[in-house]
């Protein structure tokens, strides 16, 4: 299986994977993907915490996105009902397309430790800023996901309500907080990060 | 090995000194405790004598620092030292132990290399767990671990007790004291600890050393006085009755708890990490839902407007311009009449009135956990909670929080808190329960 190839191989396979997912067109292949997806990381065994990070980010921004995708409809096609049909038949390969990206992410993480992906990526010779800057992207993306989480809970308690969470006032009481976190959770990792001895400049 | 003269550090290049004129010599394996109140420049001066201080710190290093025999003051030789900040959880980059150690082993170390440092460090048996799945003790294990596969001289613990149980805390300190030749510092507020640990306590104020002694001989800090007056207890504010509650059916947190948090009464939550003391105080705030029981309030209002609930990192809720507007922030919200007159009259009622219009973000930690509680105070709340309310708290801060909280349970307000330290709580404290995985242990 793929996760069986070295560690390169699974970096090409994942790559390619990406890139064709990204690029292709015909809903039927999307949903193929997706199922043929599926089936592997039932195969992979994808730890739950990781399945239930996958269906929480996927499912969450649909109906936020269902309502972008029938307000263009309704522009494209002049009335509510045409408009419903047009943006749900776009939103559900949009929708399949992302599921399948983070699908095949997670299912690479989760098969590939991530010093053997550092040492294949020095030896093609990127640099260590860059290779980390991506991992870290990679890797580090979900745990914003908790982060958000604690901060609405945070600001909850001081009595901020949710709906009031995407006026001004409420979305400044939730960026601010995450932004810092964030900002001083990227300063720990890098530091520790470059201790030992990752992306080191300042080091003589 | 690690030898100092004149150290001078400043922020800017002409700010404020943090580091003043510090002459030390560490000797290779030596333990040393690095102990002073909040912003005296622990942590700085553990940065320079690691050799990390170009890498932690943007301000600008003068004088000398030689470690190992060699100018470092622009920065230390490569691998010298490692560093464990007191927050495992922002350090660890790997999914499983094993990846995480490895990611510090030097290129061709290979299995062995790998093999030995888990050996060394107990971590062996859970090399391939995932590292979200352990607890905050063994997380800290896990950095220095990693650190230590660097095969660092030197490491260097940032208050790493902040987050740990008692238990916890001990194991590490065991750890710590099975490196060998490496020199070890640890920073901490926790005076007593340090001093039964380290070989040698270096105490600094504003910058400078002004002690340093063979641990054996340095006295710490005395406890918090104890309380003595069991205080004047009123009708009750909070009933909690036969709570059950379980994150996974598999394993229940709570299975017919009961409590009641009454008028005057200051009741210390207790336990190792894990025990259910943050859930406890989640579920009072109504931020959990109890999977049978009740819990109300005595003046029939929702929880979410009855308990005000004090989180750990006051990080997590700090976000206004000023901190007379982060205290207005919660009555605004709640409806309440004048909020700024109310932000004002909290703020000076906790000794914080010449600071409401700073920026919360330039205060120092003690500083914000004020404000942080003062913008809880100011919704009117009558029952205060606070998870871990002493972590990262100088003696200073902790004897301003014990008046705060005893103040507000003798004016009538009821107090619920979770805690490592059974000395705050016994200080603080009319009543203490502590918890094993949700069972009362009263």
């Amino acid at each position: 299986m793929t996760w069986r190839l070295p560690v390169q191989g699974r970096l090409v396979v994942f790559l390619g994977a990406s890139l064709a997912l990204s690029v292709v067109q015909a809903p039927w292949l999307l949903y193929g993907a997706a199922g043929v997806l599926c089936l592997l990381a039932c195969r992979q065994r994808l730890p739950r915490r990781m399945a239930r990070l996958l269906a929480w980010t996927t499912l969450m921004p649909l109906p936020w996105m269902a309502v972008l995708f029938v307000l263009a409809g309704r522009e494209a096609t002049g009335t509510w009902s045409a408009g419903a049909v047009w943006g749900l038949v776009r939103l559900a390969p949009y929708g399949t397309r992302i599921g399948c990206l983070m699908l095949a992410n997670l299912m690479f993480l989760n098969a590939t430790p991530l010093p053997e992906l550092m040492a294949v990526l020095r030896r093609l010779a990127i640099p260590d800023r860059i290779a980390l800057f991506l991992m870290t992207l990679i890797r580090f993306l979900p745990s914003v996901l908790q982060e958000v989480r604690r901060v609405v809970e945070a600001q909850r308690c001081r009595g901020l309500e949710r709906r009031r969470l995407l006026t001004p006032s409420g979305l400044l009481a939730l960026a601010v907080p995450l932004f810092l976190a964030q900002i001083q959770k990227s300063h720990d990792l890098a530091l520790s990060l470059e201790i030992r001895g990752y992306a080191s400049s300042k080091q003589p | 090995m690690i030898r100092t003269v004149g150290l001078i550090y400043e922020a800017n290049g002409h700010g404020p000194r943090i580091l003043n004129g510090i002459g030390l010599t560490v000797a290779r394996g030596e333990r040393v405790g690095l102990v002073g109140p909040s912003g005296a420049g622990k942590s700085t001066l553990g940065y320079h004598l690691c050799g990390v201080h170009t890498l932690a710190l943007n301000g600008h290093s003068r004088g000398t620092l030689h470690l190992e025999g060699q100018d470092a003051i622009h920065g230390g030789p490569r691998g010298f030292g490692g560093m464990v900040l007191q927050n495992p959880e922002t350090q660890l980059f790997c999914r499983t132990v094993g990846e995480e150690v490895a990611l510090g082993l030097p290129v061709g170390s290979g299995e062995p290399g790998l093999g030995a440092i888990l050996d060394r460090t107990g971590l062996q048996a859970i090399r391939e767990q995932e590292i979200a799945t352990l607890s905050l003790g063994w997380k800290q294990r896990v950095s220095i671990s990693g650190m230590l596969a660097m095969a660092p001289k030197a490491l260097l613990l940032d208050e790493p007790t902040n987050y740990l149980d008692g238990r916890a805390a001990d194991a590490l300190f065991d750890l710590l004291d099975d490196l060998g030749d490496t020199t070890v510092i640890v920073a901490d507020h926790d005076e007593r600890r340090l001093r039964n640990w380290a070989d040698r306590i270096i105490r600094l104020e504003d910058g400078t050393v002004v002690l340093d002694v063979p641990a054996a001989g340095y006295l710490p800090s005395p406890p918090l006085e104890r309380r003595t007056d069991p205080g004047s207890v009123g009708g009750i504010l909070l009933a909690m009755e036969d709570l059950h509650f379980a994150y996974e059916k598999a394993r229940p947190i709570f299975q017919g708890f009961s409590l009641d948090l009454r008028e005057g009464e200051a009741v210390a939550l207790l336990g190792s990490n894990g025990a259910g003391k943050t859930t406890l105080l989640r579920l009072a705030k109504g931020l959990l839902k109890p999977g049978s029981g009740r819990i109300r309030a005595a003046s029939g209002r929702p929880l979410m407007r009855e308990v005000g609930l004090v989180f750990q990192n006051p990080d997590d809720g700090l976000f206004a311009a000023s901190v007379e507007d982060e205290c207005a922030f919660l009555p605004r919200n709640l409806g309440l009449e004048r909020p700024r007159d109310r932000a004002r009259a909290v703020l000076a009622r906790l000794g914080l009135a010449g600071m409401a219009d700073q920026v919360p973000f330039t205060l120092s930690y003690g500083e914000k956990r004020r404000v942080s509680l003062a913008s809880v105070l100011a919704g009117g709340a009558r029952i205060l909670c606070l998870d871990e309310p002493t972590a990262g708290l100088d003696r200073g801060n902790l004897e301003i929080l014990a008046e705060l909280l005893k103040e507000y349970a003798r004016e009538g307000g009821g107090v619920l808190f979770a805690t490592h330290d059974p000395a705050f709580a016994a200080a603080v404290a009319t009543r203490t329960i502590r918890l094993d995985g949700g069972r009362r242990d009263p």
